[in-house]
């Protein structure tokens, strides 16, 4: 995903001059591209996260358009006000561009997890955040920053994460739910790239002939209420999957539409606990002792369906 | 620049009817010793420096100003309605339900006032950026931000210095209301030793120390000081509550509203009786 971000960003700074890549000193040699074709538009702010997005801002308030880079927490939680007040309240059009998303860089310990950006930046009006969840939507979303009208936030991964769509063949509306697969039991709805996880589980669920659809959100905020209210009038049972805690996520702001819509649909939410992890984990790792893993993704919906089935065979 | 204030007569009555405008205001919050403290600067700026007018307020090629001590607003409403940039009639609103003139700068709601601001700490790397943005746009327009010396115990500001630095922003200037009193305590209590011309100076900005209530040293300072090659900082030496004697220098004029007798006092003082 970080490479499809650079390669498309090139692809664009090179026909809009009001680009502006800024960087937290990372992202070793990933922007030499950017910088050959204009030095003046590439910007190493150094290790000064708050002071970065400051500048943007007021770069943004002389018509450019800003991209700040870094990894997830520095670049989210690090500078918080300063993306409330610079970019969110004095409306300045930057494009927050955080690397490492979720455990992405597991082995580097918590302070280089984004496992809360999401619902810390949802305290935020007017933020757009972006969730893809493989290297095209990646470019989907560079492409839409051009055309922005809100500040937005772009949660990446780190790199290698496999295709879902075929950049030839689909051109997935980011801007909107979509379903990634069809099903008849229920709906798994997910954001981001542990999209990858539930399709593995949802392989294992179909051995157990539970075929649940199965939706992605890549435009998390705005949250589309009203695809999500529809999913739930229509669906016996929801599970959410989010590569997040739970507190300000997708599987809250779910549950609150569960809540409203009173429908009687079973719902389920997968989320990260709230704690640190105990010792060094890679992702894999950390994603199955939060359950997260697609083992654990089956059998909680495996859980929730049978739920039903007893329910309505036991009358 | 709005009129050139040439006459030394007219100065001081022009002086004197923002620190009258002010006083009305505080009577509905705190902050008038703050905004006492950084009037002749935005007196000077809006009046003889700035290239801004009530009609260029959204001109590319303006002058951009940012009170980055957003507390010290009162100040700059009774500057832009003395200027015409807004009906002088608003100052009467101040601090009321609906109105758009709040205890600090609210975003996108006058002309003349570039961003909210409020929370300290923000300003300068906003400005920064701004200035940055100019250049890289080739226009020749400059950028002015205000702090308060309080303001700079916030790291950020550091930050946006050594950036403003990096990127070679001699349109750039800071401007320091350095009045010693922060909210609860001295500048030399909360930062002990601490030089400010000498921080300013070791990250590579040309500095300049001035008396912060000279109307026509600060023009010419101001009016001069993007001209050095390096992003500038004026250290204005200020009095925190100047031209009302009994708030001269006290803290509890940073928090006190002005009302009944304090108020009559205050303007009796201001209209020379």
């Amino acid at each position: 995903m970080r490479d499809a971000f650079f390669s498309e960003l090139y692809t664009i700074f090179r026909h809009d001059r009001r680009i502006v890549f800024l960087t937290g000193d990372l992202g070793y040699k990933l922007f030499d591209q950017l910088k050959e074709h204009d030095p003046s538009r590439v910007i190493n702010c150094g290790i000064r996260e708050a002071g970065m997005i400051g500048y943007a801002a007021g770069l943004a308030k002389t018509g450019l358009l800003p991209f700040v880079y870094s990894i997830t927490p520095f670049v989210t939680l690090r500078c918080l006000e300063q993306i409330k007040i610079d970019l969110c309240y004095n409306q300045a059009n930057v494009v927050i561009v955080g690397v490492g998303g979720g455990f992405a860089y597991g082995p580097n310990g918590p302070t280089h997890h984004g496992i809360d950006d999401i619902g810390v930046l949802s305290c935020l009006p007017r933020l757009t955040i972006w969730t893809p969840s493989d290297p095209h939507e990646v470019r989907l979303c560079v492409r839409a920053s051009t055309s922005l009208e809100s500040p937005a936030y772009l949660r990446l991964g780190r790199n290698k994460e496999p295709h879902i769509f075929d950049s030839q063949k689909d051109s997935p509306d980011i801007s909107q739910p979509a379903m990634v697969r069809e099903g008849s039991d229920g709906v798994i709805i997910t954001s981001g790239f542990i999209l990858h996880e539930v399709l593995k589980a949802v392989d294992l669920l179909n051995q157990h002939n539970i075929h649940p659809a199965v939706v992605r959100i890549t435009t998390l905020r705005p949250f589309p209420k009203e695809y999500i209210s529809l999913m739930i009038a229509n669906s016996k049972q929801i599970m959410t999957v989010e590569e997040h805690v739970a507190t300000g996520g997708l599987g809250q702001e779910t549950a609150k539409i569960v809540a409203e819509t009173c429908t009687g649909t079973r719902f389920r939410m997968l989320a990260i606990p709230l704690e640190f992890p105990d010792a060094c984990y890679d992702r894999e790792s950390l994603l199955a002792r939060s359950g997260l893993d697609a083992d654990s993704i089956a059998a909680a919906y495996r859980t929730l369906a049978n739920k039903g089935e007893a329910a309505f065979g036991g009358g | 620049m709005i009129a050139p204030q040439n006459n030394r007569a007219s100065i001081n009555e022009f002086l004197l009817e923002l620190r009258r405008d002010i006083i009305m205001m505080a009577a509905n919050s705190a902050h008038v010793a703050v905004a006492l403290s950084c009037v002749d600067i935005l007196a000077a700026l809006y009046a003889d420096v700035l290239n801004i007018t009530p009609l260029t307020v959204d001109a590319p090629e303006r002058d951009r100003f940012i009170l980055s001590k957003g507390h010290g607003c009162m100040a700059l409403y009774a500057v832009l309605a003395r200027l015409g940039f807004i009906e002088h009639t608003l100052l009467n609103t101040y601090g009321h339900n609906g109105s758009v003139l709040a205890e600090h700068p609210l975003a996108g709601k006058l002309g003349g006032v570039e961003c909210a601001t409020g929370s300290l700490g923000h300003g300068l790397a906003i400005g920064a950026g701004m200035a940055s943005g100019l250049k890289l746009q080739g226009i020749l327009a400059r950028v002015f931000v205000l702090l308060g010396d309080g303001e700079c115990n916030e790291g950020s500001v550091w930050e946006a210095a050594a950036l403003s630095r990096a990127g070679k922003l001699d349109n750039l200037v800071a401007i320091v209301d350095a009045n010693g009193l922060q909210a609860c305590s001295t500048f030399e209590d909360i930062s002990p030793g601490m030089g400010l011309a000498d921080c300013w100076r070791s990250f590579g900005w040309k500095v300049f120390e001035v008396d912060g209530h000279d109307y026509q040293m600060l023009v010419s300072v101001l009016g001069s000081a993007a001209e050095t090659g390096l992003p500038s900082a004026i250290l204005c030496r200020t009095i925190k509550g100047k031209g009302v004697n009994f708030m001269e220098g006290d803290l509890e004029w940073h928090y006190r509203q002005v009302r009944d007798n304090d108020r009559d006092k205050a303007l009796r003082m201001l209209n020379g009786a």
